[in-house]
C-alpha cells in the first residue's frame, strides 16, 4: 500500500537548484534510505516532504495533498528528526520527550501522555533516562531521546536525518534495529538520510541514490549498490563484496576524474 | 490493578508528578513572599504604620463587612503606597515575563526588553520630549506617550528588519541589537545639544523610577499585562517547541513565524506599557527568567508564570530597599534592581552554570 506518493517535486534556495523533478513513493512499514554526496539533497528533500521547506510539485499522503494541511495535521503525520540537535530546553529527558505529544494535547498534561511518553522510553530502552538533565546525556541516549520524541508524535512517516551520525559503533546499530522493529512491528514507514552505505544496506528496504538535486537511481542495495553507481555518484573507487546477502561496501580510492 | 503489572510506568509516573509538584511549590513559595512584601512595603514611609495595621486597611477594602482596620491606615495605604506596590508588582511581572518569553522564541539567554532595544527605544522617545518638547500628545503626557510610541516604533523595527532578512531568532535579535545602538546614538546626540537641566531629567529618566505611579497608571499596565499574559502562557507549548529550533517546533505544528510575530507584539506592548511610566527597568527582564528556570527548568508552563512572580518580587524588593537604605532619600529603583539581582544571580550562577542553558 503506497503512503506516500511524491511527484515532480523541485526546490530551489534563491538562485540554486537544491532538487529537481523527483518522482518516487514510500509503502507502509518501508524504510527508504536517501543516499548521495554532500549537497545532494537528502536533507532538503526531507524538510520539503514536512514541509518545513515548500517545494514545487505535489507530495501525496495516503492520497491527501500534503500542501493542503494544517500544520497541525502535519505534525500528527510526519515526525522530523534533525541531524543534530540546536536544543536550548533546559529540563528533564521526560520533558524533552513530552514535547512530542504537542501536537496531541492543549495545554495540561493527563495521565494518558505520561503513560505514552513512558510506552515509548521503555520501547527504546531509555526509561532509567527519565529524570535525567537532557542537556547531560551523551550522544547516542540523545539520538534515542529525539526518536523518542518522534514516537510520541504518532506519526505515519517518520522522516530522519542521519540518525547515526555522531554514534559509535554499538550506539549505531541499536538505534538502526530499533528504527527498522518499529517499521517490521509498527507499520512506520521511515524515510532517512544516511552516509554509511553498509548500514542502509542492511537496514532499508529501497535506496534512493541522489546527484545533484536528482534521482541517480533507485531500487534494493543489492542491485543498486554496484562499484560503477558509487564510482558514477561519489567519484569513488570501490569493491563491493557480498556478505549473507547484503552488499558490503569497500572504498578504494577517490578517483582522479569525477565523472 | 495496572500499576502493580508495570512498576516502572507507576514509578516514572509517581516521579514526574513529584517533579511538577517542586515547581508548583516554587510558584506558591514565591507568591507567598510576594504577599509578604507587599504587606511589609505597605509600612515603608514617613508614617509609622504596623505590617497587621497594612494587611487590615487592605483586607478591609476586599471584606469590608468582615475586617475593620484604622481609617489613618487606610487612607494612607490606598492614597499613597498600594498604587506603589502594585505597580511594582505589575511592572516587575510584566517586564520578567517579556523577558522570558523573548528568551524562549528568540532562543538567546541575552534576549530580553532591554537588550533588544525596546527601552533604549522608549529612552529616546523621552529624551525627545525633554530636550526638544517634540512629542504627539500633549502636557503631562508628552513623555510618557513618546516613550510608548518609540518602544513601539523599535519593535517594528526589529520585525520590519528581520521579514526582510528572514524570521529566524538570530536575525531578530541582531536587528534588536541595532537599534538598541541606534536608539542609544540618538539618545546621547540629544543629550549633547540639550541644556545641562535637561539633561539631567534625561539622565533621571534613564535611572528608572516608582515614584510617578498613580492609580489611573497602574489601571493600564495591569489592564494591558492582564490581557497579554493569560494568552502568552496559553501558548506555553509553542515557545518549548520553538526552544528546539525552527525546523523542529515547525515539525511539531508550530507555525514558527506567525507565533514569533505575535508574541514579539504582545511583549512590546507589555514593555512599551511598562517602560514609558516607569523609565529604564530592563534589567528585571533579563535576570528574573534566568533565575527562575535555575529553579525549576526551563518548561514555560510553569518559567512563564513564575518568572513573573519572581519579577514582581525583585522589583518590589528592590524598591523597598530604595526607600530605606538612605534615610531621607529615594535611590532610583531601576539602579536598586541592578545591585540586588546581580549579586543573586552571579550567586545562582556560580552554584550551577556548567550545563545552564
Amino acid at each position: 500500500m503506497v503512503t506516500l506518493a511524491i511527484d515532480n517535486l523541485s526546490f530551489s534556495y534563491r538562485s540554486r537548484q537544491a532538487l529537481c523533478g523527483l518522482r518516487f513513493s514510500l509503502q507502509k512499514a518501508e524504510i527508504l534510505g536517501l543516499v548521495g554526496p554532500n549537497g545532494s539533497g537528502k536533507t532538503t528533500l526531507l524538510k520539503c516532504i514536512d514541509r518545513i521547506l515548500h517545494p514545487e510539485g505535489s507530495v501525496l499522503l495516503d492520497g491527501t495533498d500534503v500542501g493542503s494541511m494544517s500544520r497541525q495535521e502535519l505534525a500528527r503525520s510526519f515526525a522530523y528528526v534533525p541531524q543534530s540537535s540546536q536544543g536550548m530546553l533546559a529540563g528533564t529527558v521526560f520533558d524533552a520527550i513530552l514535547l512530542g505529544r504537542r501536537p496531541h494535547i492543549g495545554w495540561g498534561v493527563g495521565e494518558e501522555e505520561i503513560e505514552k511518553v513512558h510506552g515509548v522510553m521503555e520501547l527504546l530502552g531509555i526509561e532509567e533516562l527519565a529524570l535525567r538533565d537532557f542537556a547531560e546525556i551523551s550522544g547516542g541516549e540523545r539520538q534515542k531521546v529525539l526518536i523518542a520524541r518522534a514516537l510520541c508524535q504518532e506519526p505515519k512517516v517518520l522522516l530522519l536525518d542521519e540518525p547515526t551520525s555522531n554514534l559509535d559503533l554499538r550506539h549505531q546499530i541499536e538505534v538502526m534495529e530499533t528504527i527498522r522493529g518499529l517499521a517490521d512491528r509498527q507499520h512506520l514507514s521511515v524515510v532517512m538520510a544516511i552516509h554509511d552505505l553498509n548500514l542502509a544496506a542492511r537496514f532499508c528496504d529501497t535506496l534512493l541514490m541522489l546527484k545533484s538535486g536528482e534521482i541517480f537511481a533507485a531500487g534494493d542495495p543489492v542491485s543498486l549498490l554496484t562499484p560503477e553507481t558509487i564510482r558514477a555518484v561519489y567519484g569513488v573507487d570501490s569493491m563491493v563484496r557480498n556478505e549473507l546477502g547484503i552488499p558490503c561496501v569497500i572504498p578504494m580510492r577517490a578517483c582522479k576524474e569525477r565523472e | 490493578m495496572q500499576h502493580e503489572e508495570t512498576p516502572g510506568r507507576y514509578r516514572v509516573q509517581l516521579e514526574y508528578q513529584r517533579f511538577i509538584g517542586r515547581k508548583i511549590a516554587f510558584i506558591g513559595g514565591s507568591l507567598l513572599l510576594l504577599i509578604v512584601l507587599i504587606g511589609v512595603a505597605a509600612t515603608i514611609g514617613s508614617a509609622d504604620i504596623s505590617i497587621g495595621d497594612a494587611y487590615a486597611a487592605m483586607l478591609s477594602w476586599a471584606f469590608p463587612e468582615i475586617v475593620e482596620a484604622d481609617e489613618l491606615a487606610v487612607t494612607i495605604v490606598f492614597g499613597l503606597r498600594l498604587h506603589r506596590i502594585l505597580f511594582a508588582v505589575a511592572a516587575g511581572f510584566g517586564l520578567a515575563l517579556c523577558g522570558a518569553v523573548m528568551q524562549g522564541i528568540l532562543r538567546n539567554p541575552l534576549a530580553s526588553p532591554f537588550t533588544l532595544g525596546i527601552s533604549s527605544a522608549a529612552t529616546f522617545g523621552a529624551s525627545l520630549a525633554i530636550v526638544l518638547g517634540l512629542g504627539l500628545l500633549a502636557d503631562e503626557h508628552l513623555i510618557i506617550g513618546n516613550a510608548f510610541l518609540f518602544s513601539l516604533l523599535a519593535a517594528f523595527g526589529i520585525y520590519g528588519l528581520a521579514r526582510q532578512k528572514g524570521m529566524t531568532a538570530g536575525t531578530m535579535v541582531l536587528a534588536g541589537i541595532l537599534l538598541m545602538y541606534l536608539f542609544s546614538a540618538m539618545t546621547s546626540f540629544l543629550q549633547y545639544l540639550g541644556t545641562s537641566e535637561q539633561v539631567y531629567e534625561v539622565v533621571f529618566w534613564t535611572f528608572g523610577s516608582l515614584s510617578r505611579t498613580t492609580w489611573e497608571k497602574l489601571a493600564v499596565v495591569a489592564a494591558i499585562v492582564g490581557v497579554c499574559t493569560p494568552f502568552v502562557i496559553w501558548r506555553s507549548w509553542d515557545i518549548n517547541a520553538m526552544c528546539e529550533g525552527d525546523e523542529v517546533a515547525k515539525s511539531l505544528g508550530v507555525t514558527v513565524d506567525r507565533v514569533r510575530t505575535v508574541m514579539m507584539i504582545l511583549t512590546s506592548l507589555m514593555t512599551a506599557a511598562i517602560v514609558c511610566f516607569t523609565g529604564t527597568i530592563g534589567f528585571i527582564g533579563l535576570v528574573a527568567p534566568h533565575i527562575t528556570r535555575l529553579a525549576i527548568g526551563g518548561d514555560h508552563r510553569f518559567l512563564l508564570p513564575a518568572s513573573g512572580i519572581v519579577g514582581a518580587v525583585i522589583l518590589l524588593g528592590a524598591d523597598c530597599a530604595a526607600r530605606t537604605l538612605l534615610p531621607g532619600q529615594v535611590i532610583p529603583v531601576g539602579i536598586m534592581t541592578a545591585f540586588i539581582g546581580i549579586p543573586f544571580f552571579g550567586y545562582l550562577f556560580m552554584r550551577r552554570g556548567r550545563d545552564y542553558w
